[in-house]
């Protein structure tokens, strides 16, 4: 579910351009100062969703996408054709 | 204390923060202890003695590879840990380890650089550079090979000798006998560069130290008497984290003599400059006051917005225009008993801080989610506050803390 404005706004670690993350097996990942790695599914882009989370810690990192380029965008960082929407 | 994630910590529980400072069971202490160095990465740690590395936590390790010389990794068999003949080598491959691993190289270890997922080697009289880990963006330097399970060496021989490595976050710089700087992986000059390429913008100013952030750069040269003469910086500044005016998001390789001078102006002797993820911090004597100037992310009690003024908005400095570089950094306000201390280390977590007085006191502050700062609670602390006497030395990275205690 997308994050709902007012209230709902999450306090944001760091905002990070796709190009910067990386993708494994239709997850992106992007290092997180804890030791782990935020990660959101690349299905979850796709829905409209920005936020991507850490496993171990509270922090949270705002994706900056092109929704139109998305599948562009993670084909090149898989080095093979992805498509998501 | 802190976040046993990855097992830097070595405990059993993974799950567990240890918010307050827990002591290392007899035979962890024992094998610490006779580490010469130690070296901690955000995920994994790496102790070092003569021709011997150890390594815990999680990494790329591969019990089936073996190194230029032959070498395996060997399991370090510490009586307290679990039942060592039922580790599963044949998993070992990016391996929580709570146990260390060994390997015997046939040269003296002279030093270990941890980034994120990779670490970088040098052994003495050697003219290479190992690497271990893995590095999809190159920062291996090992060409198209991401993954390496023991160091691997690097094909560039550096012939003119290697002064030092320092690996960060997706990338690694090397410096070199005669003050060359190499680089590789992904830095906010070039993508995905996968061998050493000599960064030669640097050659004229002589380059003997490299101070990393998550995504900001800075390069230093010392005179002999370990003062900074020249400072460049590169790389994000998103947060400030540069001292620049943070709607300039980045910056290529940019020299920051004035910085140097405002700071001398200001009579600010003994400068050093550390960073963590997003900040830059600048230690230095002001008169007989120690001080601590930072810039960049203030959140998670890095800075204490009540007591922590912008420097320039303290009533020490008079002409604020004469000291424009310094617009953005605060004075962090250390306390009396700080200021007055001789400080004999400076750690840097990735959002928190340790000082280690002349009398061997641990101050810390800045984020405390997992309990790393050792003081009982979860929470951030952005008041330098005393957390144990006592102390020979200490280490830490991401969320965790180690502490080696005098023995008296
Ligand atoms: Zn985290």
């Amino acid at each position: 579910m997308a994050d709902a404005l007012g209230d709902d706004i999450v306090d944001i670690y760091d905002e990070v351009e796709i190009e910067d993350m990386e993708y494994e097996d239709g997850i992106l990942y992007y290092p997180c100062p804890c030791g782990d790695r935020f990660q959101i599914p690349a299905e979850s882009l796709a829905g409209g969703e920005k936020i991507a989370t850490c496993p171990s810690c509270s922090l949270k990192i705002e994706v900056i996408f092109e929704l139109d380029e998305l599948n562009e965008t993670l084909t090149d960082l898989a080095g093979e054709p992805i498509s998501v929407c | 204390m802190g976040t046993n994630y990855n097992y830097c910590l070595m405990q059993e529980n993974r799950e567990k923060d240890y918010e307050s400072i827990t002591p290392f069971s007899e035979s962890h202490s024992e094998f610490l202890n006779k580490l010469e160095n130690i070296y901690t990465g955000p995920k994994h740690c790496i102790g070092t003695f003569h021709d011997k590395l150890y390594i815990w936590g999680e990494t790329n390790v591969d019990f089936d590879q073996e190194d230029e010389n032959g070498a395996k990794w060997e399991v370090v068999p510490l009586p307290d840990s679990k039942d060592t003949s039922t580790f599963n080598k044949s998993a070992c491959k990016e391996m929580l380890l709570d146990i260390p691993l060994s390997i015997t190289f046939h040269e003296r270890v002279k030093q270990v650089s941890i980034g994120f997922d990779h670490s970088l080697l040098v052994l003495e009289n050697s003219n290479f550079v190992y690497s271990q880990g893995i590095g999809k963006q190159g920062e291996l330097g090992l060409g198209d090979q991401t993954k390496a399970g023991v160091f691997k060496r690097i094909s560039t021989e550096f012939s003119q000798g290697v002064r030092s490595v320092k690996a960060g976050v997706k990338r690694s710089f090397l410096i070199t006998q005669d003050f060359q700087v190499y680089a590789w992986g992904t830095t906010d000059f070039a993508k995905k560069i996968n061998v050493p390429q000599h960064f030669k913008e640097l050659d004229e100013h002589l380059i003997t130290d490299i101070v990393l952030g998550f995504k900001h750069n800075w390069y230093l040269s010392r005179n002999p008497e370990g003062e900074i003469n020249s400072l460049l910086c590169s790389g994000d500044n998103k947060k400030g984290q540069l001292g620049f005016d943070s709607s300039r998001k980045s910056t290529s390789l940019e020299m920051r003599s004035e910085l140097l001078k405002n700071l001398e102006k200001l009579g600010i002797q003994k400068v050093d400059i550390q960073c963590t993820w997003n900040s830059t911090i600048i230690l230095g004597m002001w008169g007989e006051t120690q001080v601590v100037l930072i810039t960049g992310s203030t959140k998670y009690g890095v800075v204490d917005p009540e007591k922590d003024l912008l420097l320039l908005d303290s009533d020490k400095v008079c002409n604020k225009e004469d000291f424009e570089e310094l617009k953005y950094f605060y004075l962090k306000d250390l306390g009396e008993e700080l200021n007055n201390s001789g400080i004999t280390k400076f750690l840097t977590l990735n959002e928190s801080f340790f000082v280690v007085t002349e009398k061997n006191e641990v101050y810390g502050w800045g984020w405390n989610e997992h309990g790393n700062l050792g003081v009982g609670t979860l929470e951030d602390e952005s008041t330098p506050t005393l957390i144990t006497p006592n102390v020979k030395n200490i280490y830490g990275n991401g969320a965790y803390t180690i502490i080696n205690y005098h023995d008296d």
